[in-house]
């Protein structure tokens, strides 16, 4: 099973490496392994960016190349020893078109990437606004408080999964189901609802997710918890959850606690709140077949089947 | 079951590449390759800025000193292409001069590009401020604004601005799309024809300031009053041909290698002779060679003359002209930072500077410190220059041209040098690698040292001055003489470079 890494050599792309890593080197002695693409994107450029004279476009072709590979050995040397990985330089329009062509080259079941720490106004940056936008595959983002900081220390522990009352939800049940079934990790599916804008209607919108999300997880058929987090905002909402060591956090890419907000906000908000790593699932992840279809929960032929038959699941790692 | 990762990690190499992944392939037919050729020279700007100086220097024979610029520049850039096609894998003059003629010329041969381009993009950054303020106070209508740039207090500060644009650009790697590039040259080269129709016009119509009458001998190079007037004419008119050799060394990128370069270059160059011509025809038609007003002999006129006679002959469309060289020298800004910076980045990778300067984006995939560096020297530069002259234009073009000639002397050489064994195989080989470039490069080299010598006059160039000694004269050897501390304390630091071992003579 392929992961892939928008790896850049600086501080963003160590920290997606590391948990990539970690997700990798806990399942190496599945049946399935996780191995890792790394891919490192050089951007085309248009002759017609013209460049005035010592610009000599095949020189410093040469010393990209050296510099390239260089930064692909060292970041090939910090993975630790069992897991698979390889590094992709590829060219392309944009960082994120890159990843995504690399992603769909090697048929990932996930990307992990950075967002900018210091994206502006809640935003995460462009190549990770951009990925999560236009993702087929889940998007697990890499930032410094909850990436483990060794590669080899304990993989996940448990998969939460956080659903809307709104469409969408099935989907992040869905792909949480999948991966939590797959690792042999208990599953929490947590609503998250703000409750201050509509207080007449708390019991309504309370009963109503217990109702959404009880189906979800009778259907997930797992060790499964159902919790409902109220709050008087998004933030109050997310504080009062518990977490364990190791967990690993997925939510909707359009929608969350019943609102429409901007993705990019939504997500830096969990990011910030979120002490464990935080995957982004699109809403109709590519790999993921429509989650009504009832018997989805049992994925262990279909991911087993290799990566060529483009059917199987996206998972987020786990112990084995 | 953990077989599965190690046979993989033994099985299939660890990194896939793509070769030659930058480069857009058979992407520029012969019309793409002139709109760059011509963006990458800049008619609008290097007018502007050249025009005046030279015609102070040869007065009437503008034309004949514009085509004898043409001539050494020729002979260079065929050599150029010869060494391009050799060494495709590196081409710029310190990298060909290193392996050609050892590390300590290769390294003052990279220098002298550094500061060349450096001299330029200072020089680019403050006509784009001229012109700024120029076409602001003409969509208000209130000269007073173009005033403001000789207020010092504003005029670096643009200055800086537009420098720390162009490094910003340069670094997140923007790019430029063609339709875009396409739309640059279409105008700028509209607007000089109408600059230059309009001028012809009022001579025409007896309304010119100082009608002066075209004549065979404004193209008689030998009419020239004397060697000095010569050489200090074109060394600066080798400079409004500066970027051309661009389009000889573009190969990989064109739709047919074997014949778009050639051919793109040979129109780019006509089309820029022709422009040339028929512009200097026009501004010495109608504005004469007089010192007074509108003359080009006018001091006052040296630091951008479209500023001055745009008005005059275009009337309310002048401020197209100023949207032209605004265009112009903001797009050359861009494309002129690419230079420096990435010969700092050779010359820190194959350790000749601390490696620092060596040092690519992860992001990017651009250089960093190498760009920046550009970027502050540039703008050091102009502050420096401002300070100390009286027309800092006039005087870094100047500067400009004997770097050019400095560096492009030693490219040529290097050329000669590296075929050194090969020349006499052919008539063609002869021609094209030794001849041609011998000619070429010992002429710019000659020149070098003739400005050299000359500039050493307080009255040459705009006549500023400091201890007796002409003001270029004292930037031009005080940016060599850097050059060569820097070079002496990089080899006592770290000698890696000096001793062959990065970057070997392999001839």
């Amino acid at each position: 099973m392929k992961y892939v890494v928008g790896y850049t050599a600086d501080r963003g792309g160590k920290l997606a490496l590391d948990l990539a890593s970690n997700l990798a080197y806990s399942t190496r002695d599945s049946a399935d392994p996780v191995e890792l693409d790394l891919v490192m994107v050089v951007r085309h450029e248009s002759p017609f960016t013209v460049a005035g004279p010592g610009a000599d476009p095949q020189g410093f072709e040469q010393i990209l190349d050296t510099t390239l590979r260089q930064w692909a050995d060292d970041a090939l040397a910090t993975i630790p020893a069992g897991v698979t990985g390889r590094v992709l330089i590829r060219a392309a329009d944009s960082e994120a078109e890159g990843i995504l062509a690399a992603a769909d080259e090697v048929d990932a079941r996930m990307i992990v990437v950075a967002p900018r720490s210091h994206g502006l106004g809640g935003s995460l940056g462009s190549v990770a606004n951009a990925l999560m936008h236009s993702s087929p595959v889940p998007v697990m983002l890499a930032v410094a408080n909850s990436t483990p900081e060794e590669p080899t220390a304990p993989g996940p522990s448990r998969v939460t999964a956080f659903v809307g009352t709104k469409a969408g939800a099935d989907a992040v049940a869905h792909v949480a189901a999948v991966t939590a079934q797959y690792h042999h990790l208990p599953l929490r599916i947590v609503s998250l609802l703000e409750l201050d804008q509509a207080r007449g209607q708390d019991a309504a919108q309370i009963a109503e997710a217990r109702e959404l999300i009880e189906d979800i997880a009778g259907r997930a058929t797992l060790s499964s918890e159902v919790v409902v987090a109220p709050g008087r905002s998004l933030d109050e909402a997310i504080a009062g959850i518990e977490w364990r060591k190791h967990e690993i956090a997925m939510l909707g890419s359009s929608r969350l606690g019943g609102r429409t907000l901007f993705l990019g906000s939504t997500a830096h908000k969990v990011l910030r709140a979120t002490p464990v790593p935080v995957v982004v699932v699109p809403r109709a992840p590519r790999t993921v077949p429509h989650a009504s279809s009832g018997s989805e929960t049992d994925p262990e032929p279909r991911t087993g089947a290799g990566s060529d038959s483009g059917s199987g699941r996206p998972t987020a790692g786990g112990q084995a | 079951m953990s077989e599965n990762s190690e046979g993989g990690t033994a099985a299939e190499p660890r990194i896939s590449d793509e070769p030659s992944k930058g480069l857009a392939k058979g992407a520029v037919g012969t019309v793409g390759l002139v709109v760059i050729g011509i963006s990458t020279i800049a008619p609008a700007y290097t007018l502007t800025a050249a025009l005046g100086p030279t015609a102070a220097e040869v007065g009437t024979h503008l034309p004949a000193i514009f085509l004898a610029g043409f001539v050494p520049m020729l002979l260079v850039a065929l050599g150029y292409r010869e060494l391009n096609n050799r060494m495709p894998d590196a081409g710029t003059t310190f990298t060909w001069s290193t392996r050609a003629f050892g590390p300590w010329l290769g390294w003052m041969g990279g220098w002298g590009l550094i500061a060349a381009t450096v001299i330029v993009l200072s020089n680019l950054a403050a006509v784009a401020t001229d012109f700024l303020f120029i076409m602001i106070s003409q969509i208000v209508g209130d000269p007073s604004i173009a005033e403001l740039t000789t207020n010092l207090w504003v005029n670096i500060p643009v200055t800086m601005a537009f420098l720390a644009a162009a490094v910003w650009i340069s670094y997140r790697g923007v790019q430029t799309t063609m339709v875009f590039q396409y739309v640059l040259v279409a105008f700028q080269i509209i607007v000089l024809v109408w600059f230059s129709i309009a001028g012809f016009v009022h001579f025409g119509n007896g309304t010119a300031f100082d009608a002066t009458a075209p004549s065979l001998e404004w193209f008689n190079p030998f009419g020239v009053a004397d060697l000095t007037t010569f050489t200090a004419g074109v060394s600066l008119s080798i400079f409004i041909f500066w970027g051309w050799d661009v389009t000889l060394t573009m190969n990989e990128e064109t739709k047919d290698p074997a014949k778009t370069p050639g051919r793109g270059s040979t129109i780019t160059v006509l089309l820029i002779l022709v422009l040339y011509m028929v512009i200097a025809l026009s501004v010495i038609s109608f504005a004469g060679v007089g010192t007074e007003g509108l003359g080009l002999g006018n001091p006052e006129n040296q630091e951008s003359i479209f500023a001055v006679l745009a008005g005059p002959i275009m009337g309310p469309f002048a401020i197209l002209m100023s949207i032209a060289i605004l265009t112009s020298s903001a797009s050359s800004l861009q494309s002129t930072m690419v230079g420096p910076a990435r010969t700092l980045l050779s010359m820190g990778f194959f350790k000749a500077l601390p490696s620092a300067f060596g040092k690519i984006s992860p992001r990017f995939k651009s250089p960093t410190v190498a760009t920046f560096a550009a970027g502050a020297a540039a703008g050091v530069f102009y502050v420096v220059t401002r300070l100390l002259s009286e027309n800092a234009l006039w005087d870094t073009v100047t500067a400009l041209g004997m770097m050019v000639c400095f560096y492009y002397g030693i490219t040529a050489l290097a050329c000669v040098w590296w075929f050194r064994r090969e020349f006499t195989q052919s008539v063609r080989n002869f021609v094209l690698m030794f001849l041609f470039p011998l000619i070429g490069g010992l002429t710019l080299l000659l020149m070098f040292i003739k400005t050299a010598i000359d500039s050493m006059d307080p009255g040459y160039g705009s006549g500023s001055s400091i201890g007796g000694l002409g003001l270029v004269f004292i930037l031009g050897m005080a940016i060599l003489l850097i050059g060569v501390a820097v070079m002496i304390y990089q080899a006592i630091r770290r000698p890696e470079f000096f001793r062959g071992k990065t970057l070997p003579m392999d001839r």
